[in-house]
C-alpha cells in the first residue's frame, strides 16, 4: 500500500522543508482569515494527501490521494471568496484538474489491466506488451502536467494560484507541483521504462515553450501573486528542461550525463520549492499589510518592512539564477548538461532542438532578471504609491519567523549543495542509475565539476567567500576613510520628486510588452482630459492596459466554441424522428468494430483515413440525411 | 602567482584608462582637442573628495547596493583568461560564473536605479532589464559555441586551448560567435548606438538615469564599475578571439595584450563615431543581430561542424 | 581561410537584411561581393584554374565596386529615400532568420551528402540563397529588390564555385551578361519610377 524507497523519501523531505515554515508563517497569517476552522482542515488535508500521493505503491492509493490533494486544494480557493474572479478561478482550477485526471485514470487502466492495486514495480510488463507505448506516455503528460502547469495546460495556473490565501499559494506553488513531477519520475522510471528518444525532444521542446511563455507572461503582470504564479510555470518549463536531456542522454546510452540532468533537475525542485514558497510568503506578508495584491499600490515598503523586503529580495536573487545563490547552481548544471549534448552524432532533430532549448533557456534568465527587478524595486523601492502601503507595517513574529526559516532553508541549499546533491545522487543510484557524486566532486566539495566532455567548474563556496570578502572590504574602506554624507534633496531634473512621478509596474515592463506585443497583444486604454481642445495638452490622463494570455485566447476559447458546436448537433441528435435511432445505433455499431479493427489488429494512417471518411459518409447519408 | 597578481593589478589600473582613451580618440576623429589619458583618474580622484549627499527618498539599497555593483565585478578581474603563458589563472571557473557574475552587478545597478524614486531612475532601470534582458541569450549562446571550439567552458583554459590550437577548421562559426560577441561587448558597455554615456538627455540615457541620484564616493564606485566591465568585456574578447602572443616572456606578452585592448578601443571608438544613437526601440536590430549571429554559431558548428 | 571568407560572406548577407539604410545596404552588398571575390581567388589559387582567377577579379570590380558604386549613383540622381523600410517586422526577422537557416541546414543534409568536397560550404550557399529570397520578399521598394536579386546572384554563384570546385568560365561570363542586361533593365525601371513620381 505503501512504499518508502529513497524517491518518496526525497519528495516526503521535499514536502516537509516546504510546509515546515508554511506552518508558522500560516498560524501567523490565520488572524487575517474569516473562516479558521474551514481553512484549517483543508491546509492539513491538503500537506497529508500530498504526503500521501509521495508515499503511495498502487494505482488506487495514489489516485485517491491525488484527488483528495486536487480538492483540498480547490477548496483553499475558495477560502476567501472575493466576488466572481474567485469562484471563476476556482471553476477553472476545478475543471482542468479533472481534465489531467481523466487521463491520469486512462493511464492506470491500461498499465494496470484493470487491477488497480498492482504495484508499480508490476505495471512495467503489462505496459511493455502494451503495443503503443507513446499512447501512455502522451496520457501521462498530459495527467500530470496538466498539475504541473506546463505549455499549454498551464492557463489555470495564474488565476487559481493568486486566488488562495498567500500560505496556500505558497503551498500549492511550491510543493503541489512538484508533486506532480514526481510522478513523473516515478512512472517514467518505474512504469514506461526503455524510454524512446522522441519522448524527450518532445518533453525538451514542450519545457522550453513553458520557460518562455512564462516567464513572459509573468513579465506583463502586475498583480504580484500573478507575476509568481507565472514564473513557476517558467521553472517548471526549466525543471522539464533538464528532466528531457535527462531522457534524452539516457535512450543515447551516455549513463553519467543522463544521471547528472536528473540530479539538476532534482535540484531545481528543491530551490524552486525554497525560493517560490518565500516570495508567495513575502508578497502574502505584502498583501497583509496593504489589503491589495495590486502592485502599482505599493512602494516604499522596504522602510516599513524590512524583515520581508530583505528575505524577498534574496529569494529574488536566487531565482534570476544570479551567482553564487542555489538558482544559479541548478540552473548551472541545467546549461552544462546540454553543453554535453555537443558530441551527440547524427540526429538531427536533436541538433536543432537542442540550440533552441539553450537559446530558450538563456532568454528566460534574462527576462527573470527583468521581472524580478520590477517585483522586487517596484514592491519594496522608491515612495508609497497609495495610502494602504504608507500605513504598511513590518508583520507579525510568527509570519517573519516563517519567512525566515525558509530563507535559511535557501541558503542551506547554496551553502551545502554538495550534501543536497549526495542525497540526490542516491535517488537515481536506488532507481538503478550510475552514481555520479564522485564525478562532481573529484577534489573535495569546493569545486563542482560538469560531468559534460571538456565542460565547466564552478565554486559556489570561493564565489560566495570572494563576493563576500571583497564587498566587506570596499565597505570597510568606506567606513575608515569616514566620507562625509548628508541626506537631502537631489536634484531631479526640475521635477519634484512625488510617488505619482515614479516609474509604474506598467511602465517598467512598456518597453517589453511593445517589444513582444504580438504574443501579448494588449488592450490598451487611453482617457485624456485635454485642454481646450488640443491634443497635446491636457490636465489628467488615465492609460490602462490589460493583457490576456494568447494560449487562453486562441485554444480555450475555440475549444468552448468547438463544445458549443457539438452540443448543438448532439441537442439536434436528441430531437430527431424516431427513424433516425437505428440509423445512429448502425453507425455506433459500425465506429466500434472499425475502431476494434484498427487498433487491435493492423494500426496504419490509410485505414484511420479510409474509416474517418466510411464514417462521415454514414453519418451524412443515414443521421443528418437530406436537407429540406 | 607573481604574473596573475600582476595582471589584475594591470587590468584595473588600465580600466580608466582605455575609457579615456575611447574618448580621446573619439575628440580627435572629430578634430577636437583630445582629453589626457589620465582623465578618467582625475575624475575619480575628485569625486572622492565630494561629499556624498544622499536622496532622502531612498533606503539602506542605495547604501549598499553600489558597493554590489562594484565586487562582482572585481572578482570577475581574477578570474579572466592569463595573458602570459605559464602564469597562474583560475581553472574552477567557467564562462556561465563570468556571465552570471556581471549580471550581478546588472541587477544591482538596476535596484539602485528604482531605489531613488525619481522618474528617471525608473526609467533607466526599464531600459537596462530591456536590454539586458536581449544580451543574456546572445552572451550565452555564444560562450556555447566558443567553448565548443576551445574543448573547455572554464574561460581561462579556453583562452590557453585557443592560444595552443586555434581553431582553423572551425573558422566560420568562430567568426559569427566573435561578431556576436563584439556587439555585446558595445552593448553591455553603453556605447553609442546602444547608450551615449556623454549626454543626460532623457531620451537617450539608459546607464546614466539610473545613477542621476549618485554623487560622491558613491559616483566614483559606479564609474569604476562601468570602467572595469568594460575592461573584463575587452579582455575576453582578446583572449578568447584575438588568441596570440601567450608565448612571448613576460614583459613583451603584456605589451602585446596592452595593444590588443587598445586595438579593441579604438575599434569601439571608429564604431561609435560613425554611427548614431539608436532609437530604444530600434536597439533589438543590433542585438537581435548578436542573436542571430550568436545562434548561426552554435548552428554552424553543431550541424555543419564548420 | 576559405572557412573564414564564407562565413563573411553569409555575415555580411545578415547584415543587409538587418539594415535600414540605403547606403548601409549598398555597403553590405559590396561586402558580400568582395568575398565572394576573394573566395573565387582563394579557390582559384588553391586549384591553379587561370579562369577562376579572372573570375574573382572580374567580380571584384564589377560587383564590389562597380554596381554600388552606380547604384549608389543612380539612387542620388532618382532622389530615392535613404531610408528603407522592411516589410517584415524586427521580431519576426529575428526569429525567421535563424529559422531559415536552421531549416536549410536541415533540408542540404542530402546534398552534402552528395558532394564530396566543401560539403559545408554548400549548406552554407543554399541557405544563403534563401536569404536573399527574403531580402527580396521582406522589402517593397525597388533598390532593396535589385540588391535582392544581386545578392541571389552571388549565392548561385557562391553554389557553383563551391559545388564543382570552379565553375566552367562560360557560365560565369553568361551570369555576367545576364548582370549587365538586369542592369540595363534597371536602368529604365528607375526612369519608369521616377516617371510615376
Amino acid at each position: 500500500m505503501f512504499i518508502f524507497d529513497t524517491l518518496s523519501l526525497v519528495f516526503v523531505a521535499l514536502i516537509l522543508l516546504g510546509s515546515l515554515p508554511n506552518l508558522i508563517y500560516s498560524t501567523g497569517y490565520l488572524p487575517h482569515i474569516e473562516r479558521k476552522g474551514y481553512y484549517q482542515l483543508h491546509y492539513f488535508a491538503f500537506i497529508a494527501s500530498m504526503l500521501g500521493v509521495v508515499v503511495s505503491a498502487n494505482a488506487l492509493v495514489f489516485l485517491f490521494f491525488w484527488e483528495i490533494m486536487s480538492l483540498s486544494s480547490w477548496k483553499l480557493i475558495l477560502t476567501e471568496v472575493e466576488g466572481k474572479s474567485t469562484i471563476k478561478a476556482a471553476r477553472f482550477y476545478f475543471l482542468m484538474t479533472h481534465f489531467g485526471f481523466v487521463f491520469l485514470m486512462l493511464f492506470f487502466l491500461i498499465v494496470s489491466d484493470g487491477n488497480l492495486e498492482l504495484d508499480f514495480g508490476s505495471m512495467q510488463l503489462i505496459a511493455s506488451k502494451f503495443a503503443y507505448p507513446s499512447l501512455l506516455f502522451f496520457f501521462l503528460i498530459l495527467g500530470l502536467l496538466s498539475k504541473a502547469g506546463a505549455v499549454p495546460l498551464h492557463v489555470w495556473l495564474p488565476y487559481a494560484h493568486p486566488a488562495a490565501p498567500s500560505p496556500a499559494s505558497a503551498l500549492m506553488s511550491g510543493v503541489m507541483l512538484k508533486v506532480a513531477l514526481y510522478g513523473l519520475l516515478r512512472f517514467l522510471f518505474d512504469v514506461l521504462y526503455p524510454w524512446p528518444l522522441e519522448w524527450g525532444t518532445t518533453l525538451l521542446i514542450i519545457g522550453s515553450l513553458t520557460s518562455l511563455v512564462g516567464i513572459l507572461y509573468a513579465m506583463g503582470e502586475h498583480d504580484i501573486k500573478a507575476l509568481l504564479a507565472n514564473s513557476s510555470i517558467e521553472n517548471i518549463g526549466i525543471i522539464l528542461i533538464a528532466f528531457a536531456m535527462g531522457m534524452i542522454f539516457d535512450t543515447l546510452k551516455l549513463p553519467y550525463l543522463s544521471t547528472f540532468s536528473f540530479v539538476a533537475a532534482l535540484f531545481h525542485i528543491f530551490n524552486h520549492m525554497g525560493f517560490k514558497s518565500l516570495l508567495f510568503m513575502g508578497a502574502g506578508s505584502v498583501l497583509h499589510q496593504t489589503h491589495t495584491k495590486n502592485i502599482e499600490k505599493f512602494g516604499g515598503l522596504i522602510s516599513s518592512m524590512p524583515v520581508t523586503a530583505f528575505v524577498f529580495l534574496f529569494a529574488a536573487m536566487s531565482i534570476t539564477a544570479l551567482p553564487p545563490t542555489n538558482g544559479f547552481l541548478s540552473e548551472w548544471m541545467i546549461f552544462q548538461s546540454m553543453l554535453g549534448s555537443s558530441h551527440i552524432t547524427d540526429d538531427i532533430s536533436l541538433k536543432l532542438s537542442i540550440p533552441f532549448a539553450i537559446f530558450a533557456l538563456a532568454m528566460t534568465s534574462g527576462l527573470a532578471i527583468a521581472t524580478f527587478v520590477k517585483a522586487f524595486g517596484i514592491t519594496f523601492l522608491g515612495l508609497h504609491r497609495s495610502t494602504n502601503a504608507k500605513h504598511a507595517t513590518e508583520v507579525n513574529f510568527l509570519m517573519k519567523t516563517g519567512m525566515v526559516l525558509s530563507a535559511l532553508y535557501i541558503a542551506s541549499l547554496m551553502l551545502f549543495a554538495p550534501f543536497y546533491l549526495r542525497f540526490f545522487d542516491d535517488v537515481f543510484v536506488s532507481l538503478g542509475r550510475s552514481s555520479i557524486y564522485a564525478k562532481l566532486f573529484p577534489d573535495g566539495i569546493l569545486q563542482m565539476h560538469s560531468l559534460s566532455v571538456h565542460g565547466g567548474i564552478v565554486s559556489p563556496l570561493i564565489l560566495f567567500g570572494s563576493l563576500v570578502l571583497v564587498t566587506g572590504l570596499l565597505l570597510l574602506a568606506y567606513r575608515v576613510f569616514d566620507v562625509k554624507e548628508r541626506f537631502y534633496h537631489t536634484w531631479a531634473c526640475g521635477y519634484r520628486t512625488a510617488p505619482n512621478t515614479q516609474y509604474t509596474s506598467t511602465g517598467f515592463s512598456g518597453i517589453m510588452r511593445r517589444f513582444f506585443s504580438w504574443l501579448y497583444k494588449p488592450q490598451e486604454h487611453i482617457v485624456k482630459e485635454t485642454l481646450a481642445g488640443h491634443e497635446t495638452k491636457f490636465s489628467d490622463a488615465s492609460y490602462t492596459v490589460h493583457i490576456k494570455p494568447l494560449f487562453e485566447v486562441s485554444l480555450y476559447e475555440s475549444a468552448k466554441r468547438l463544445t458549443y458546436i457539438i452540443s448543438y448537433w448532439v441537442y439536434r441528435l436528441g430531437h430527431f424522428e424516431q427513424t433516425r435511432y437505428p440509423a445512429m445505433i448502425f453507425t455506433l455499431l459500425l465506429f466500434v468494430l472499425f475502431s476494434y479493427r484498427i487498433f487491435a489488429d493492423d494500426f496504419s494512417w490509410q485505414t484511420i483515413i479510409i474509416e474517418s471518411i466510411m464514417m462521415i459518409m454514414s453519418v451524412k447519408i443515414l443521421i443528418i440525411g437530406e436537407k429540406k | 602567482m607573481i604574473l596573475y597578481l600582476l595582471t589584475v593589478v594591470l587590468l584595473i589600473l588600465i580600466a580608466p584608462i582605455l575609457l579615456s582613451y575611447i574618448k580621446a580618440t573619439k575628440m580627435v576623429l572629430f578634430f577636437k582637442r583630445p582629453i589626457s589619458l589620465m582623465q578618467g583618474y582625475r575624475n575619480f580622484t575628485k569625486l572622492l573628495k565630494k561629499e556624498t549627499i544622499i536622496s532622502e527618498e531612498t533606503s539602506a539599497i542605495t547604501r549598499y547596493a553600489p558597493f554590489l555593483v562594484l565586487s562582482p565585478l572585481l572578482v570577475t578581474v581574477f578570474f579572466l583568461p592569463p595573458i602570459v603563458g605559464g602564469a597562474y589563472y583560475v581553472s574552477f571557473v567557467d564562462a556561465f560564473t563570468i556571465t552570471g557574475l556581471i549580471s550581478l552587478s546588472t541587477f544591482f545597478l538596476m535596484i539602485l536605479g528604482l531605489d531613488s524614486a525619481s522618474a528617471f531612475g525608473g526609467m533607466g532601470s526599464s531600459r537596462e532589464s530591456f536590454i539586458s534582458a536581449l544580451v543574456e541569450p546572445a552572451m550565452v549562446l555564444t560562450i556555447f559555441s566558443v567553448s565548443l571550439m576551445a574543448d573547455n567552458l572554464g574561460v581561462g583554459q579556453a583562452g590557453v586551448n585557443l592560444v595552443a590550437h586555434f581553431p582553423k577548421e572551425h573558422m566560420a562559426s568562430y567568426l559569427f560567435a566573435g561578431i556576436s560577441f563584439f556587439i555585446l561587448l558595445i552593448a553591455e558597455n553603453g556605447r553609442i548606438p546602444v547608450d551615449n554615456t556623454e549626454t543626460h538627455l532623457e531620451l537617450t540615457m539608459v546607464h546614466e538615469a539610473m545613477i542621476l541620484d549618485l554623487t560622491g564616493v558613491y559616483l566614483a564606485i559606479i564609474e569604476t564599475a562601468s570602467s572595469i566591465k568594460f575592461v573584463i568585456f575587452a579582455s575576453l574578447f582578446a583572449s578568447l578571439f584575438m588568441p596570440f602572443g601567450l608565448e612571448f616572456i613576460a614583459p613583451i606578452a603584456f605589451v602585446i595584450f596592452v595593444l590588443k585592448l587598445f586595438i579593441i578601443a579604438t575599434a569601439v571608438a571608429i564604431f561609435e563615431v560613425n554611427t548614431a544613437k539608436l532609437r530604444i526601440f530600434k536597439i533589438p536590430n543590433l542585438l537581435g543581430l548578436a542573436i542571430v549571429f550568436a545562434f548561426l554559431s552554435l548552428i554552424t558548428f553543431y550541424v555543419l561542424g564548420a | 581561410m576559405v572557412d573564414f571568407l564564407i562565413g563573411l560572406f553569409l555575415a555580411s548577407l545578415i547584415a543587409a537584411l538587418f539594415t535600414t539604410r540605403l547606403y548601409g545596404l549598398l555597403f553590405w552588398y559590396s561586402m558580400n561581393s568582395l568575398m565572394l571575390g576573394l573566395l573565387a581567388l582563394g579557390i582559384g589559387i588553391n586549384i591553379d584554374d587561370k579562369a577562376m582567377l579572372l573570375t574573382g577579379v572580374v567580380t571584384i570590380l564589377i560587383k564590389a565596386i562597380g554596381i554600388p558604386y552606380v547604384l549608389k549613383n543612380l539612387s542620388h540622381k532618382f532622389n530615392f529615400a535613404r531610408q528603407i523600410v522592411s516589410g517584415i517586422k524586427m521580431q519576426y526577422s529575428i526569429m525567421l532568420v535563424p529559422i531559415i537557416l536552421v531549416f536549410t541546414f536541415y533540408l542540404s543534409v542530402p546534398i552534402v551528402d552528395m558532394i564530396h568536397t566543401n560539403a559545408n560550404y554548400v549548406a552554407i550557399s543554399i541557405s544563403s540563397l534563401f536569404l536573399s529570397l527574403l531580402l527580396i520578399m521582406e522589402h517593397s521598394d525597388v533598390v532593396p529588390k535589385i540588391i535582392g536579386f544581386l545578392a541571389l546572384e552571388n549565392s548561385l554563384f557562391l553554389l557553383g564555385t563551391t559545388a564543382t570546385n570552379g565553375m566552367p568560365m562560360l557560365v560565369e561570363l553568361g551570369i555576367f551578361f545576364d548582370l549587365l542586361m538586369a542592369i540595363v533593365v534597371i536602368n529604365l525601371l528607375f526612369h519608369k519610377e521616377e516617371m510615376k513620381i
